[in-house]
């Protein structure tokens, strides 16, 4: 399977391994390389601090003239993920550029859960709750991340 | 093991040059001066203890409501200055009694003040500032209300607090001279100034060796033409390559911050680099004579920078020592007030790694171009023939046209709506030239690479076409890079 990886995805892969993103881990499953494990930790400071998130992300055939496919496996409360842990971030979809890399994306992702943007939800309930009662809303995330993500 | 006895040992030992360990700073000297200023302290009433207990209450915000305040601190700059030990009272006209002072040590302040001709006056008059405020503390000094005087006083603060129009915002000060103490640390400075020029120079002979280096090397790593034929452009690379990957003074880690690595981690590193030179057999492979002299010069420079490296800290710490030494024997608490004050010394300063590596990358590692830095940012390899977009942006020929296969309008890079625009007049033939000149073999691969990826795309549009052939019959149009 190796043999018919791109250089880019080897390469890319290496560097996540040997340049590990602080608070972030992304490990290829040995039968299928295009497959991450992906664990992200909550950033300090944000209603998911102290959680571990786990994420798959999948490597389609024409990345990186697609972009990956990542999902949220850890339940989160956020506006911008759902139910099924899809994830609405515009550098996944319209926005994507191939010289973006499985690092830079994974930070993005960080980064949207310190700055949850209520104003172009995915999940429309908790973005209808985070722009009525944002407190109580940060609350609901905090409790989900207690019980979702610190096991 | 007593810390002089190491130092001398660690300077001795090192291999340091005459001239470094002439320079080492004297630090049983520096002991024996300690020992001076101790006893000078001594003498004025002011021992270990009563430094301590004074230099306390300031801390706990003494200065702030106006209850006297004893301070050290150092006036000047590096090259001229005076320790001194200041001790102000604001309100007031004589030596607060609620100090809790021995006798003994408030006669010979009082001397000094009188000596000085600071407000020359008499103990026992005081204003109600100092008392009122700081009342709890003249309860607890049992030593002041021995006599006629202290008893005075305390009437003197009920009483006088209206009649007595002193004025409150008066601050006295007694300066406190001690010429063992600014013995010592003249010395100390002293010292550090010859260290740092000692340092400057070395890092002087060895920016200059790079330099020279730098040149040599470019010599036997031109690239291979009709007429060079030996060039030794490829082992050198890989040396500079694994040299910056090991990171041996500064971590290029962005986890680790980039910091300054210790002595110990940064010789730790240099033999690791060292042998994986040699496990890739790289210094066998050189073709020229001159290289196998080159590379070890280059090993030279970099162990030349390690023994500065080890020079400066060796010598740090004999200045940490002897500091807390000093505060231990006079709680004056140099060890956080000196350093602060020479911090601009270029010998504590740590810039001597940085500078050094600095030129070091500028002048020599990056001679050699590194293929890291002509990868195209889609597919990770060396562009063979390198596309720059109207916005400056340089990708390979088969990425572009992928791009604009999938009508891909905008440049990966910045956004620039440019990608569709690109024709063969884009083709950046200097770059070309450059990369094949320089990556010949990473060239030729990619070629291959590129040639087999046509082939294999021309064969899946023969099938498409056959398919489509056989279905409707018609000639289905096909482009092909």
């Amino acid at each position: 399977m190796a043999s018919g990886l791109p250089k880019r995805i080897i390469k890319e892969t290496e560097r996540l391994v040997a340049e590990p993103v602080p608070g972030i881990h992304a490990v290829p499953h040995e039968d299928n390389l295009r497959y991450f494990d992906v664990s992200i930790h909550g950033p300090a400071q944000s209603p998911y601090e102290g959680g571990i998130f786990r994420l798959e992300l999948f490597l389609p055939e024409d990345y990186p003239m697609t972009p990956p496919k990542i999902r949220f496996l850890t339940k989160i409360y956020h506006p911008n993920i759902d139910r099924l842990g899809r994830i609405c971030l515009d550098v996944l979809k319209g926005n994507w550029s191939p010289a973006l890399q499985i690092r830079t994306i994974l930070l993005s992702i960080q980064a949207l859960l310190g700055a949850p943007n209520p104003d172009d939800p995915l999940a429309n309930d908790v973005a209808q709750r985070w722009k009525e009662d944002e407190k109580a809303a940060i609350a609901t995330a905090r409790e989900w991340t207690r019980t979702h993500a610190m096991t | 093991m007593k810390f002089a006895h190491t130092f001398n040992e660690t300077l001795s030992s090192e291999n340091f040059p005459p001239e470094w360990q002439a320079a080492a700073i004297r630090y049983r000297q520096l002991k024996k001066c300690i020992k001076r200023v101790k006893e000078e302290l001594d003498a004025l009433g002011l021992d270990v203890q009563t430094l301590k207990e004074l230099i306390s209450e300031c801390r706990e915000g003494g200065a702030a409501t106006g209850a006297p305040t004893l301070q050290y601190m150092f006036d000047g700059t590096i090259q001229s200055f005076q320790p001194k030990l200041v001790l102000t009272v604001r309100g007031s006209d004589g030596l607060p009694l609620d100090l809790g002072l021995s006798d003994e040590t408030r006669q010979s302040l009082e001397r000094l003040l009188q000596q000085r001709g600071t407000r020359p006056r008499p103990l026992n008059r005081r204003s109600s500032m100092a008392s009122s405020q700081s009342d709890s503390s003249s309860d607890s000094s049992p030593s002041e209300t021995s006599d006629v005087s202290a008893a005075s006083i305390t009437s003197a603060s009920d009483v006088e607090s209206s009649h007595y129009p002193l004025n409150p915002e008066s601050v006295s000060t007694i300066e406190i001279p001690l010429n063992h103490d600014s013995e010592f640390f003249r010395d100390l400075a002293a010292e550090l100034l010859v260290l740092g020029k000692i340092q400057s120079n070395a890092a002087k002979t060895i920016e200059s060796e790079i330099v020279a280096m730098g040149d040599k090397v470019i010599v036997v790593a031109t690239p291979q033409t009709s007429t060079m034929r030996r060039s030794d452009l490829y082992p050198w690379r890989e040396i500079f390559r694994i040299y910056l990957e090991t990171g041996i003074f500064f971590s290029t880690l962005e986890i680790e911050g980039h910091k300054e690595r210790t002595v110990e981690d940064a010789q730790a590193r240099l033999e690791k680099f060292l042998q994986e030179v040699d496990k890739l057999g790289l210094r066998t492979s050189f073709k020229q004579r001159n290289s196998h002299l080159l590379f070890n010069r280059f090993v030279a420079i970099n162990e030349e920078v390690l023994r500065v490296l080890r020079f400066q800290a060796i010598n740090k710490m004999a200045m940490t020592k002897i500091l807390k030494k000093f505060d231990k024997r006079t709680a004056l608490g140099a060890r956080e007030t000196f350093p602060t004050f020479v911090a601009s010394n270029p010998f504590l300063a740590s810039q001597l790694s940085k500078a050094i590596c600095f030129t070091m990358s500028n002048k020599l590692l990056t001679i050699i171009p590194q293929l890291e830095d002509y990868l195209c940012p889609i597919c990770q390899s060396i562009s063979v023939k390198p596309v720059r977009l109207s916005c400056a942006h340089v990708f390979c020929v088969r990425c572009l046209v992928k791009l604009q296969r999938e009508v891909k309008r905008f440049c990966p890079m910045c956004r620039g709506d440019v990608v569709m625009q690109a024709d063969a007049t884009n083709l950046d033939m200097s770059l070309l030239n450059f990369l094949k000149t320089y990556f010949p073999r990473e060239a030729r691969e990619k070629q291959r690479e590129n040639e087999n990826e046509v082939v294999q795309e021309q064969w899946r549009n023969v099938q498409l076409r056959t398919a489509a052939g056989e279905a409707m019959g018609s000639d289905a149009g096909c482009v092909v890079m």
